[in-house]
């Protein structure tokens, strides 16, 4: 392999990690108090509240419907907000942000709703309120769930960031179009593709094997 | 009505609950009236649909009745507002058929859990717990997970965290039907122990006449969401007034275990 190749490759590399992990992290810390609301909203739960409930689920819904180039698109005048440019990895980070933050939300509250009712029902009867319930019962109780969904959501987004790369957000995506497509490159194709695989397979068996650990079998 | 000089720690007086369902309104408690004696171990049984699980939620109005009143302790739980009571289940200890233990916890942390909920400090809570598991032998297994114990070890982990928080109530629905016999028999003994240490008040509620017969000072029959009878376990067992109550006495009598199960456990 050339110097000139491992360099755009490495460099890609990153770039995809930064694309990916701010995103994920953004949109985790934003999809988790969603996917708590909309779970302690939904009938027969915690507080339940319809109108909230209907609001923010199709919110979500709308937008988990958006086919993702769309969004990405859909979204450039935000992200010129935001980021002041609407190309780049930074301008990257928005659309998969906004994409992944109600699949998140989604996975939590069904987590959250996997969660026997019988603790619920144990910590009530000593006297917690629906804050406690949330914070010491429902969300530990549905970690090694919550930490699978989001191995998914990580594994969705990779393949977005690819995506996001061939409209001028970096990372492999973009390499594997600028190269391994415009200009014939089927080397940089193929490395591309491998990295991509070696990284998807990392990430799962990452989190497999966390929310294996969570579980206390 | 007979509380052997008691006085009363669970006033229960016309509690009646109904729940709307699709196929229409189904009355689970139609008017139960009863008084719990401080320090007393007292049984309900019931066959399945009675009206048992109902009748213990009431008590610490993890359903609120719908129409009736409801005293512990000397404090009238239907009238409290949320806050008070959220305060006054913490007097009221709980345990569980199947547990209902933190899997994300060890036996340790699941004891700790009500005195974190109710605000203690992490030294008391500390002292507290370990307390609590030597007193049902769980001292060694207490860096354990639930899914690494036995069901009769979950279900001491269980009532050690019903006990942590000092309730003067203990309420137990179906605490030994997930167990086998003689882990059933460990447990009677361990919430017998319970009453004799510190004259904690037991509510057992259960559908096997062997627990009232081994753990009981009086029991009540309850069928159809209504008390058909009650009295002092021996009375009962003598002279049997309602159809159900002679089922269950039989039923307990054909297993041949009734002298033997009275005989072993006073
Ligand atoms: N949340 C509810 N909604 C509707 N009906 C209910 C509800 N809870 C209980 N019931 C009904 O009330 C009646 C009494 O139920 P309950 O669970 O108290 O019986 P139980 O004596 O505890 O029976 P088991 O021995 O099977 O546990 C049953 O007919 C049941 O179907
Ligand atoms: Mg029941």
């Amino acid at each position: 392999m050339s110097h000139e190749l491992f360099a755009l490759l490495a460099e890609s590399l990153q770039q995809t990690l930064i694309m990916v992990s701010v995103a994920l992290a953004i949109a985790t810390a934003l999809g988790v108090p969603l996917g708590v609301i909309l779970n302690a909203a939904a009938p027969g739960q915690l507080l339940p509240n319809a109108p909230v409930y209907r609001v923010l689920g199709a919110i979500v819904n709308a937008t988990r419907s958006t086919p993702f180039i769309i969004l990405m698109v859909a979204l450039i005048p935000l992200t010129r907000i935001i980021v002041g440019t609407s190309i780049g990895t930074p301008a990257a980070v928005v659309p998969l942000t906004i994409a992944a933050t109600p699949f998140i939300a989604r996975i939590v509250e069904a987590a959250l709703r996997d969660v026997d009712r019988g603790l619920v029902e144990a910590a009530q009867a000593m006297g917690a309120t629906p804050w406690q319930i949330v914070v010491k019962v429902l969300l530990p109780e549905s970690l090694p769930a919550t930490v699978a969904g989001l191995t998914l959501a990580a594994v969705a987004m990779i393949g977005y960031s690819a995506m996001a790369g061939a409209v001028g957000g970096g990372g492999l995506g973009d390499l594997a179009i600028r190269y391994g497509y415009e200009r014939f490159r089927a080397d940089v194709m193929a490395a591309t593709v491998a990295i991509l695989i070696a990284l998807v397979q990392l990430v799962q068996s990452g989190g497999d094997a966390l929310a294996r650990r969570l579980k206390h079998t | 009505m007979y509380l052997d000089g008691r006085i009363p720690m669970i006033e229960l007086s016309g509690v009646e609950k109904r729940f709307a369902t699709p196929s229409g309104e189904v009355a689970a408690l139609r008017g139960v009236d009863l008084r719990i004696g401080s320090g007393e171990i007292f049984g309900i049984i019931g066959k399945s649909g009675a009206g048992k699980s109902t009748l213990v939620r009431c008590i610490n109005l993890l359903e609120r009745p719908s129409a009736g009143r409801v005293n512990v302790a000397g404090r009238e739980l239907t009238t409290l507002g949320s806050g008070a009571l959220l305060e006054a289940r913490r007097e009221i200890g709980m345990v569980f058929q199947h547990f209902n233990l933190l899997a994300s916890r060890t036996a340790y942390r699941n004891v700790a859990l009500p005195l974190e909920l109710a605000g203690w400090r992490p030294r008391r809570i500390a002292e507290r717990v370990l307390e609590v598991l030597e007193f049902v032998d769980l001292l060694e297994q207490r860096d354990r997970y639930p899914a690494q114990l036995s069901g009769g070890q979950k279900q001491r982990v269980g009532i050690a965290r019903a006990l942590a928080a000092r309730p003067s109530v203990l309420l137990c629905d179906e605490a030994t039907s997930a167990l086998d016999p003689q882990t059933t028999a460990s447990i009677l003994a361990l919430l017998k122990r319970i009453n004799q240490a510190i004259g904690l008040t037991i509510l057992v509620i259960t559908h096997e006449m062997g627990v009232v017969a081994s753990l009981c000072d009086r029991v009540a029959v309850i069928e159809d969401g209504l008390v058909v009878e009650q009295g002092p376990v021996a009375e009962l067992f003598a002279q049997p007034r309602s159809a159900t109550t002679r089922d269950f006495v039989t039923a307990l009598e054909g297993m041949g275990s009734v002298t033997r199960t009275l005989r072993v456990a006073r």
